[in-house]
C-alpha cells in the first residue's frame, strides 16, 4: 500500500507534532538541562549524588520493585480474565470489558479512599486473627464497616453538595473546571484527529517517529511533565492560568484520542476511499462522507476516555493551574476526609452512567484499544 | 439552528475568551495567598480577607488552598515568577522554603506587630501568625477514662483502638519526638522514640496517611484515641463526631505556622500588608473566637473562651504549657526518620 493511498496527506500529522514538540519535549529538555547543572558548571554531579546516596536509592529501587510485582499481578490476574474474554459470547464480553474498564476510568481520588476504607477493614480482621480469641472485636468492626460506607455517602451526599458549592464558592468554580476540561478535550479532538489521519497509512520512518513522540505523554510520569512545563512557561514569562491548563491537560490527553483515531482508520477498507475517488469525490468530501461517518465512534471513544483523563489528572493541574482556578480532583486530594465517600458515589455512578452512554452510542468496549 | 459552524464559532471565542484574560493577568494578578486547606481556608476567608480589603482600599486576593510540598514544588519551578505571593508553612516546611531561598526577609523594622509577638513567634524570614497545639484526643463515648499521658496509648485497654499518622505529617513526626523525650531522648537522639513505637504495634489500628485521614477513622469508629491536632478536633466535634481533646501532662506540642513573601513576588507589599493584618491583635483576636478557636502569637490578644479553658490561660502560662520543638534539627534528619518509619511500621 501507498504511504498516502487512503488520500491523506502525512503533513496532516505535523500539527500535533509541532505541538508535542513545544510544550512536551521542550519542558522535559529544559528539565534534563537543569538537572546538568552544578555550582561549578555542567556536570552529572547531581545524578551521582542521587546514586551515591542510599536513602534515594531506597526509594528508586522500591519503586521500581513495586512496579515490578504488580505488573506481575497484573499478568497472573490478567491472563485468564482475557482468556473469558475470548472465549465469551459477544454480550458477555462487552460487559466484561466494561466492568475492566470502569477502574480505569473512574476517578483516581475515589479509587484511593476506596482502598483507605477497604484496607482499614482488612488491617482489623488481621490483626484480630493474630489476636486469637477476641471474637467479638472483628464482628462489631464487620457490622459498622459493612454499613459505614454505604450509610455514609446517602447521608451525607445532599450535606456534601451543599457545603462544595457554599464552600468552594459558587458558578466560577463549577464554570472554569468544565471549561477547562472542556476546551481540553476540544484541542485533543482537534489535533488528534488531524494526527491520526497523518499517520494511519504511512508506514514511511519519520511517521513512527511521531507516532513515538505521540505516544510519549501517556508513559511518562506525569508529574515530571507538570513541573517541567511550569518551568518552561515561567522561564518565556507566561504565569499560570486556564490556558497553560489547558495546554498541559492536551499534552497528557492526547494520546488517548491519537490511539482511539488510529485503530479505527486502520480498520477503513480503502476500497470504500478508492471508489468514492473514482466516482469523482473530492478528498475533502471523501472524508466527510466516507471517512469521517466510519471512524466516528473511535473519535467518540477516545474523546470520551480523553475527557475522563483529563478530569482525572491531578499531577499536571497541580502545577499548571492558576490561584483562582479551584479544581475538584485537586480538592479532593487534599482534603481526604470522610466527606468524600459521598462525592465518590456521585462521581462513580456518573462514571458509570456516561460508560454505558457511550457503549450505546460508540461501542466503548470494542473500542478501547 | 445548531450547526457545525456554528459550534465551531462558539468553541473558538470561547477559547480566545479563555485564553485572553490568562494573558492580560501577566502584569497585574491579585495577591494569592496559599492558605492550608480545611479550616484554615475557612478561617482566613472569614476573618483575615475581610481584614486585609479593609486596610488595603479592597485590593484583590485569592486563596489557594494548597499543601507545603505543593507550594514548594511551585515556587521552586517557577522562581522567576512565583504563581503565589504568601506562602503559609508548618515549621519544617517554612524551614525548608527559607533554606532554598524561597522567600524574602520579613521587613521587620517597618512591621507594627513583629515586635509585639512572643519571641518564639518572630522569625526575621516570615513571622509565625498562628500556633497549632497537638494533644490527646479520643472517643469520649468508648473512652470512658480521658487519658491524661503520651504514655497511655501504650496501656493494653487500648489494643487496637490506637492510631498515628506517619511522618509525612508534621503531626506524626511531632509525636515522635515528644515520645523520644518521654523515654529520654531528644531531637538529636529519636532512638527511643523508636523502640516505644515498636511497642506500640500491638495496640495500633492504623497509620494514617495525614491527620485528615485519621479523622475519617474516628468517624468509621476504628480509632478512639490518639495524638491529634487541636484546631481539626474543634471541626470533627461540630460535625456531632464524638471525640475531645486534652492536653497530656507532658505538655502538649506547638508548632507555629509562619507566614511568608514569596521571592521575587510581584505583589510583595501587599504580601506584607497581608501579613500584617494576619498578625494583628485585631484578626487573631477574631480567630481565637468559635468556631476558630486559634491560638495566637500576638501578646497583645487576650486569651480567653475555650482555648484559655482546654490549652493555656495566658501568654506566660505558654512556656510551660508547650513544648515548642527544634526543628532544624528534625529537618536534618525527617528524610532518614520517614523512610525508617515506613520500613519498620509497615509489617
Amino acid at each position: 500500500m501507498l504511504p498516502d493511498a487512503a488520500g491523506f496527506d502525512p503533513r496532516l500529522a505535523w500539527p500535533l507534532g509541532a505541538f508535542l514538540a513545544l510544550l512536551f519535549a521542550l519542558p522535559l529538555a529544559l528539565l534534563a538541562g537543569l538537572s546538568l547543572q552544578t555550582p561549578a558548571g555542567l556536570g552529572l554531579s547531581q545524578y551521582a549524588k542521587f546514586l551515591g546516596d542510599a536513602f534515594s536509592l531506597g526509594v528508586l529501587g522500591g519503586t521500581m520493585r513495586l512496579g515490578a510485582e504488580v505488573t506481575l499481578a497484573c499478568l497472573v490476574l490478567g491472563l485468564p480474565l482475557a482468556w473469558l474474554h475470548a472465549r465469551s459470547s459477544p454480550t458477555m464480553r462487552g460487559l466484561l470489558m466494561l466492568v475492566v474498564l470502569l477502574p480505569l476510568l473512574t476517578s483516581v481520588v475515589v479509587r484511593t479512599f476506596a482502598w483507605i476504607v477497604v484496607l482499614g477493614r482488612q488491617d482489623i480482621v488481621n490483626s484480630a486473627l493474630l489476636g486469637m480469641g477476641v471474637i467479638d472485636t472483628p464482628l462489631r468492626l464487620l457490622y459498622t464497616e459493612g454499613g459505614v460506607v454505604a450509610a455514609l455517602t446517602q447521608v451525607q451526599m445532599p450535606l456534601m453538595v451543599l457545603q462544595q458549592a457554599l464552600a468552594l464558592g459558587d458558578m466560577p468554580f463549577a464554570s472554569a473546571m468544565s471549561v477547562i476540561f472542556l476546551v481540553a478535550v476540544l484541542l485533543v479532538v482537534l489535533l488528534g484527529v488531524a494526527g491520526a489521519l497523518g499517520l494511519a497509512r504511512s508506514c514511511q520512518l519519520s511517521a513512527r517517529a511521531l507516532d513515538g513522540l505521540f505516544m510519549a505523554p501517556l508513559i511518562l510520569p506525569a508529574l515530571a511533565f507538570g513541573l517541567a512545563a511550569l518551568m518552561l512557561f515561567s522561564a518565556v514569562g507566561l504565569p499560570v492560568s486556564p490556558l497553560t491548563l489547558t495546554l498541559g491537560h492536551t499534552v497528557v490527553c492526547v494520546p488517548f484520542m491519537v490511539r482511539n483515531t488510529v485503530a479505527s482508520l486502520q480498520q477503513l477498507d480503502p476500497s470504500l476511499l478508492e471508489g468514492s475517488a473514482t466516482l469523482g469525490a473530492s478528498r475533502f468530501y471523501t472524508f466527510r462522507r466516507v471517512v469521517l461517518p466510519l471512524v466516528r465512534p473511535g473519535i467518540l471513544a477516545g474523546g470520551f476516555i480523553c475527557f475522563m483523563a483529563s478530569f482525572d489528572n491531578i499531577p499536571v493541574s497541580l502545577f499548571l493551574r492558576d490561584a483562582a482556578t479551584d479544581m475538584l480532583p485537586i480538592r479532593m486530594w487534599q482534603d481526604l476526609d470522610v466527606t468524600i465517600a459521598a462525592l465518590s458515589g456521585v462521581l462513580i455512578v456518573a462514571t458509570v452512567a456516561a460508560m454505558l452512554l457511550m457503549e450505546r452510542l460508540a461501542g466503548l468496549s470494542r473500542r478501547i484499544t | 439552528m445548531l450547526n457545525r459552524r456554528g459550534l465551531m464559532t462558539t468553541a473558538l471565542t470561547i477559547g480566545a475568551m479563555h485564553a485572553f484574560p490568562g494573558l492580560t493577568w501577566a502584569q497585574a494578578r491579585p495577591l494569592v495567598f496559599a492558605t492550608s486547606t480545611g479550616s484554615w481556608e475557612e478561617a482566613h476567608k472569614a476573618v483575615l480577607v475581610p481584614a486585609f480589603r479593609r486596610v488595603t482600599n479592597n485590593a484583590s486576593i485569592v486563596l489557594d488552598p494548597m499543601l507545603s510540598v505543593d507550594q514548594i514544588a511551585k515556587v521552586s519551578a517557577a522562581r522567576a515568577s512565583p504563581p503565589i505571593d504568601v506562602m503559609l508553612h508548618d515549621p519544617g516546611p517554612g524551614l525548608q522554603a527559607i533554606a532554598a531561598g524561597l522567600v524574602e526577609p520579613y521587613p521587620v523594622e517597618r512591621s507594627a506587630h513583629y515586635k509585639d509577638l512572643i519571641p518564639v513567634a518572630q522569625e526575621p524570614m516570615g513571622p509565625a501568625a498562628f500556633f497549632q497545639v497537638v494533644g490527646l484526643t479520643y472517643n469520649p463515648e468508648t473512652v470512658k477514662t480521658p487519658p491524661t499521658s503520651w504514655a497511655d496509648l501504650w496501656d493494653p485497654v487500648y489494643k487496637n483502638r490506637v492510631g498515628i499518622t506517619n511522618l509525612a505529617s508534621t503531626l506524626g513526626t511531632g509525636f515522635l519526638v515528644e515520645v523520644a523525650r518521654m523515654h529520654g531522648g531528644s531531637e538529636s537522639n529519636v532512638e527511643p522514640g523508636f523502640a516505644a513505637l515498636q511497642k506500640l504495634k500491638l495496640n495500633l489500628s492504623a497509620v494514617a496517611a495525614n491527620p485528615g485521614a485519621l479523622a475519617a477513622l474516628y468517624q468509621q469508629g476504628q480509632v478512639d484515641i490518639s495524638p491529634g491536632n487541636y484546631n481539626a478536633i474543634q471541626i470533627l466535634k461540630a460535625q456531632g463526631v464524638p471525640v475531645e481533646f486534652v492536653a497530656p501532662k507532658e505538655s502538649a506540642i506547638a508548632f507555629r505556622t509562619t507566614m511568608h513573601i514569596t521571592k521575587n513576588s510581584s505583589n510583595a507589599e501587599l504580601a506584607f500588608k497581608l501579613i500584617e493584618a494576619a498578625l494583628s491583635p485585631e484578626v487573631q483576636g477574631a480567630l481565637i473566637t468559635s468556631p476558630y478557636f486559634v491560638v495566637p502569637t500576638n501578646t497583645r490578644v487576650k486569651l480567653a473562651g475555650e482555648v484559655a479553658k482546654t490549652l493555656v490561660a495566658d501568654q506566660d502560662a505558654m512556656r510551660s504549657r508547650f513544648v515548642f520543638q527544634d526543628w532544624v534539627k528534625i529537618n536534618e534528619q525527617r528524610a532518614s526518620w520517614l523512610e525508617r518509619f515506613n520500613r519498620e511500621m509497615r509489617a
